[in-house]
């Protein structure tokens, strides 16, 4: 049931001519709303499940110049159901009277099961803010999110607390884990906070690193593991409770680039073959380029959306740069 | 500038202070309070010059150890305030980059400890002055009395001692502290925070070992505590135990985690069930980077209960029996011959006493040959009015010691029937060396009589054995079990009867120690052989005059010095000296105990015993409790990470509180658990060895000290459990 439309993908910056213009995978609603800028990225824009083969080509985000729409009826199922995560125009004010600042400006946007979403910006754009509210570690001043089709926006801390230790896994720029707790140890406690009787922890964290390729490192604590190692085990942490999303902030911020390369492919892995929910925030557009979708996010609100589709890595990667450097560039002419 | 910056960083700061305040304001209150115990005498009728020595020698006992309090309580501060100073590095790093120098902060740090100190000082005081007067009620309870004449106590000695003590201290924390500000770099400061936790991992085969070890060791050290039933410090076996303990324990200490961990683990029920994993974990890395300190907090635990459960019982053992060894209003004593190394006995040899004692006092001897050897008839005639007035009834008893026997054989025959360890023949000294002590059968039912018990009587051809001293009691047994033969003046006696526990004199303890009662004719023919009692002992009962018994005491006195000519130094002139200083007097009355001295004497001693106990007991438990608080508030601190870390993962605040409880009660009660297990089995030593045989109950003291424990180290805990719970509970929010 789900429609598929191409767009011929004018770049918004005119760095992106050679588009292919190939049919995307986007839902009915969204070919409307990819009509205009400000609606294309407020409305509910999603890929399907990513670990089909049948990943829709890339959705070009329009520029403030490129007002054209396609609609193309696709051949990929859209997953049954509604999308794992929904963003409804939130809003995150901060400050007093006097001097309001608005981090979030009314963003809306929907993840559906099994998509790796990247969602870059610039230092202050507002990215971390909308990473936080969704994962219930901070609160939006308006709007909603719902999350497996229960609004989050309006739960108890309780209720939260319950929210983020059944339906969410967390991956952080600097692991998190806990430093008096073996690796081993660091995966499990995400089972056992859950309630997960004992006897089945054993195996399903053993599983996990195994698949994550961290099984060697079970027994040791995060200051006798590599960057790398500690992020894997940290991802395992996030899979082993099986979440309805996982949130990534970041993940690859303090590896180098071997390590790095290694940790996405994992994520990678995770979306396609374990059909992993992700969602990433990240500065760095090699990260960004593992993803599906990427969405730009700037003066807090959603400025752009890149679709992958069935390209590849490195064209995405560099379709991702144009946009990146037009954020720059843009930034560098404003100041 | 700074002394405001200081101001506002304690006013900021008041939740990581209150402990440390809390504890320096016990400290100084206490140390006020158990100093000036000197200035309540002033509330009590001092009706004896002893009582007001009871609290002289209080005092400077008090004073004494009030040294040993301060470095504990100046260690203390000094602890918690390097504790606080690391905590705020990252705040010192900021200072510095903003321009400030080292000295700067060094005196912003300076301010700070001063201001607080200074705080503190003057809070303790109030409290001290206050918690002086309730001692004083408390005072009047151990004496058994009441105040008649209550007012208001305050001892300008201990204020000046106090401030002097706490000054000094501050000094040096002072110091430390800006010391350590200085020589900090700031790379260090700004990077305070980022350290990951390292230390604390241990080998778990080493820790398995070594706690195996370590329970081997503590049970050894009990072993030999129990085998020995030890009461003397300097004996070898009580060495050992002692060492053995303080290194059982730092075992214990070192590889409990290590143990725990390695135990836990296989037990995944419990061990993967919500927090419990990451409670353990917490527990873990700071048992194990605070093994020394947790250490030296149960050692100090334990001394501290120990101190304060047996201080009581020990109270017993030196006063317990004061009524029962004092059965007379008085007892005077004439030590008819000391030899010339001041001890009695066969030094002179028996049959030489009487011409030494001529040689050497002959005025003496002829007072003694005129009135019989009565003393009460040659202290009548020097006083006669005043004795009628005073004495209501007496009873004399002389003491005999054989001139051809000393106890050897009676030892001899006693072993043939007990073990000399079972007889505690080691302990008794050079008692084979003593010649036998006899006393006759009139004089012992006289003394009997006086003090209401009923007379006895002696079959023919034998002889009966006194004894009430309980560290030869099991001798006293055998011997009377073996029944040997002695021989006075050429009769034959065997020793036989019960054995009689008769107090002779008024004395500190029950000191009757095997003397044979014999037929008068045997001491009678001891002297037709010229021989003259060895001490003479004068028991009298006042006569119910309607006077106090201090008044009596002193009528007594004047008895007694109307009777000693003043040529020859007087009474009086002596009475400041105990026993030998007599020496020269000989007869009729070297030395004079009454029933009412010695009653204040233990009561003296009580207080002093009672004061000391709870003095230390205090002041150790509050530094313990307070060493304990201040590392699991940091640890608290230095976790605030961890418990975001959690509240991301999905728990609630409700969890984290309770891993957080667990945390607190166990790194509170384990250290207290070994420190009641070391107690307990000190404690049931000195009752099996000590306390049970004279009949001490040691439960009521046990409930006090485990009263004291819960209240303060309770109290402690509570307050930690609820601050660590504050800083984790703003960690959660401000995540």
């Amino acid at each position: 049931m789900a429609e598929v439309y191409t767009e011929p993908t004018p770049s918004a910056f005119g760095a992106n001519p050679t588009d292919p213009g190939t049919p995307l995978p986007l839902s009915a609603d969204d070919r409307s709303a990819l009509d205009g800028l400000a609606a294309a990225f407020s409305r509910d824009a999603y890929a399907p499940g990513a670990s089909s083969a049948a990943a829709g080509r890339v959705a070009q985000g329009a520029g403030a110049s490129a007002a054209a729409s396609h609609g193309v009826h696709a051949a990929a199922p859209r997953p049954a159901g509604s999308p794992i995560l929904s963003v409804r125009s939130i809003e995150k004010v901060f400050g007093s009277r006097d001097s309001v600042t608005h981090a979030l400006a009314g963003v809306s946007f929907d993840v559906a099961a099994g998509e790796f979403v990247g969602i870059m910006g610039p230092s202050g754009s507002g990215k971390t803010t909308l990473l936080n509210c969704v994962s219930t570690i901070d609160t939006v001043t308006s709007g909603h999110i719902i999350v497996g089709g229960r609004d989050i926006t309006g739960m108890s801390r309780r209720q939260l607390a319950k929210f983020r230790r059944d339906d969410l896994g967390f991956i952080f720029q600097d692991s998190n884990l806990l430093d008096t707790l073996t690796g081993f140890e660091n995966i499990s406690l995400a089972l056992t906070i859950k309630g997960e009787p004992a006897r089945s922890i054993p195996g399903k964290v053993n599983a996990m690193a195994a698949r994550l390729g961290v099984d060697g490192v079970l027994s040791k604590y995060p200051y006798q593991m590599s960057g790398g190692q500690k992020q894997r085990v940290a991802a395992a942490r996030a899979m082993v409770c099986d979440p309805k999303l996982i949130l990534a902030d970041e993940p690859t911020g303090a590896l180098d680039s071997r390590a790095a390369t290694v940790m996405l492919e994992i994520m990678e892995m995770m979306n396609t073959q374990m059909g992993a929910t992700i969602m990433m925030v990240t500065h760095d557009a090699f990260a960004a380029s593992y993803t599906n979708r990427v969405l730009f996010i700037k003066d807090g609100a959603v400025f752009n959306e890149l679709r992958r589709g069935d390209e590849s890595r490195d064209a995405f990667f560099a379709r991702i740069m144009e946009v990146v450097s037009f954020l720059g560039g843009e930034a560098g002419h404003v100041s | 500038m700074y002394l405001k910056l200081a101001l506002r960083n304690i006013r900021r700061s008041v939740r990581d202070y209150a402990i440390y305040f809390i504890t320096l304001l016990f400290g100084v209150a206490v140390f006020y309070a158990f100093n000036s115990i000197g200035s309540q005498q002033i509330l009590f009728d001092m009706e004896s010059s002893a009582s007001a020595s009871v609290f002289e020698s209080t005092t400077q006992l008090l004073g004494m150890f009030s040294v040993v309090v301060a470095c504990v309580l100046g260690f203390l501060i000094l602890y918690a305030n390097q504790f606080l100073i690391r905590r705020r590095k990252r705040e010192f790093g900021t200072y510095l980059v903003l321009g400030m120098t080292p000295g700067h902060v060094s005196r912003i740090v300076l301010y700070e400890t001063v201001l607080v100190g200074l705080i503190s000082l003057a809070v303790g005081l109030i409290c001290g002055v206050l918690l002086s007067q309730a001692l004083s009620f408390f005072t009047a309870a151990l004496f058994g009395t009441t105040m008649s004449n209550y007012q208001f106590v305050f001892s300008p000695d201990a204020l000046v001692v106090t401030l002097a003590c706490f000054a000094a201290i501050y000094v040096v924390v002072a110091l430390f502290n800006t010391f350590t500000v200085s020589r900090c770099k700031l790379i260090d400061l700004i990077r305070a925070g980022e350290r990951n936790e390292r230390a604390g991992v241990r080998n778990p085969w080493a820790c398995l070992v070594v706690f195996v070890a370590a329970i081997a060791v503590l049970a050894y050290a009990y072993q030999q505590l129990i085998a020995n039933g030890l009461v003397m410090l300097d004996q070898p076996e009580f060495v050992r135990a002692t060492i053995a303990m303080l290194v059982g324990s730092l075992m214990f200490f070192w590889s409990l985690a290590g143990f725990a961990i390695a135990v836990l683990t296989r037990l995944r029920g419990v061990y993967l069930r919500k927090l419990n994993l990451f409670t353990v974990r917490q527990i873990a890395s700071k048992v194990n980077t605070a093994f020394l300190s947790l250490w030296a907090v149960c050692v100090l635990l334990f001394f501290s209960i120990t101190v304060f459960s047996s201080g009581m019982g020990f109270v017993e053992v030196f006063v317990g029996g004061v009524e029962k060894a004092n059965p007379y209003s008085a007892t005077l004593s004439a030590g008819v011959w000391y030899g010339p190394d001041g001890t009695t006995g066969s030094s002179a040899g028996e049959r030489e006493r009487r011409a030494e004692m001529e040689a050497d006092a002959p005025d003496r001897l002829a007072l003694a040959e005129e009135y019989d050897w009565d003393m009460a008839a040659a202290l009548e005639a020097g006083a006669p009015e005043l004795w009628a007035e005073t004495i209501g009834a007496w009873a004399q008893v002389s003491m005999w010691s054989l001139p051809d026997m000393t106890y050897d054989p009676i030892i001899d025959a006693a072993e043939t029937v007990a073990s000399p360890e079972a007889m505690r023949i080691d302990d008794l000294g050079k008692v084979r060396d003593t010649a036998v002590a006899v006393m006759s059968l009139s004089d012992f039912n006289a003394a009997r009589t006086l003090q209401g018990q009923p007379a006895v009587n002696l079959e023919p051809g034998t002889c009966g054995l006194v004894n009430n001293m309980e560290i030869v009691n099991a001798l006293a047994e055998a011997v009377a079990k073996a029944a040997p033969t002695i021989t006075v003046a050429d009769q034959e006696l065997t020793v036989a009867g019960p054995i009689y526990d008769t107090q002779l004199e008024d004395n500190a303890m029950a000191a009757t120690a095997l003397i044979f009662v014999v037929p008068d004719e045997a001491v009678e023919a001891l002297g037709a052989e010229g021989l003259i009692p060895t001490t003479q002992t004068l028991n009298v009962m006042y006569a119910d005059n309607g006077k106090t018994a201090a008044e009596n005491d002193t009528a007594l006195g004047d008895i007694v010095a109307a009777t000693q000519p003043s040529d020859m130094g007087g009474f009086e002139q002596g009475r400041s000296g105990a026993g030998n200083a007599y020496a020269n007097l000989l007869w009729p009355v070297t030395r004079i105990i009454t029933a009412h001295e010695m009653t204040d004497q233990s009561a003296g001693m009580r207080l002093m015993i009672t004061y000391l106990a709870l003095y230390i007991g205090f002041i150790f438990l509050v530094s313990t409790a307070a060493i304990l608080a201040i590392q699991q508030l940091s640890q608290a601190s230095d976790s605030a990470p961890r418990y975001r870390i959690l509240s991301k993962l999905g728990c609630d605040a409700g969890m984290i509180y309770r891993s957080l409880l667990i945390q607190v009660l166990v790194y509170f009660l384990v250290p207290l658990a070994l420190a009641v297990c070391h107690a307990a089995c000190a404690i049931g030593v000195l009752s099996d060895s000590m306390f049970d045989a004279i009949g001490v109950n040691t439960f009521t003291p046990i409930m006090m000290a485990a009263g004291l424990t819960i209240v303060i180290y309770g109290g402690y805990m509570l307050v930690t459990y609820l601050a660590a719970r504050g800083i984790a509970k703003t960690a959660l929010t401000e995540g």
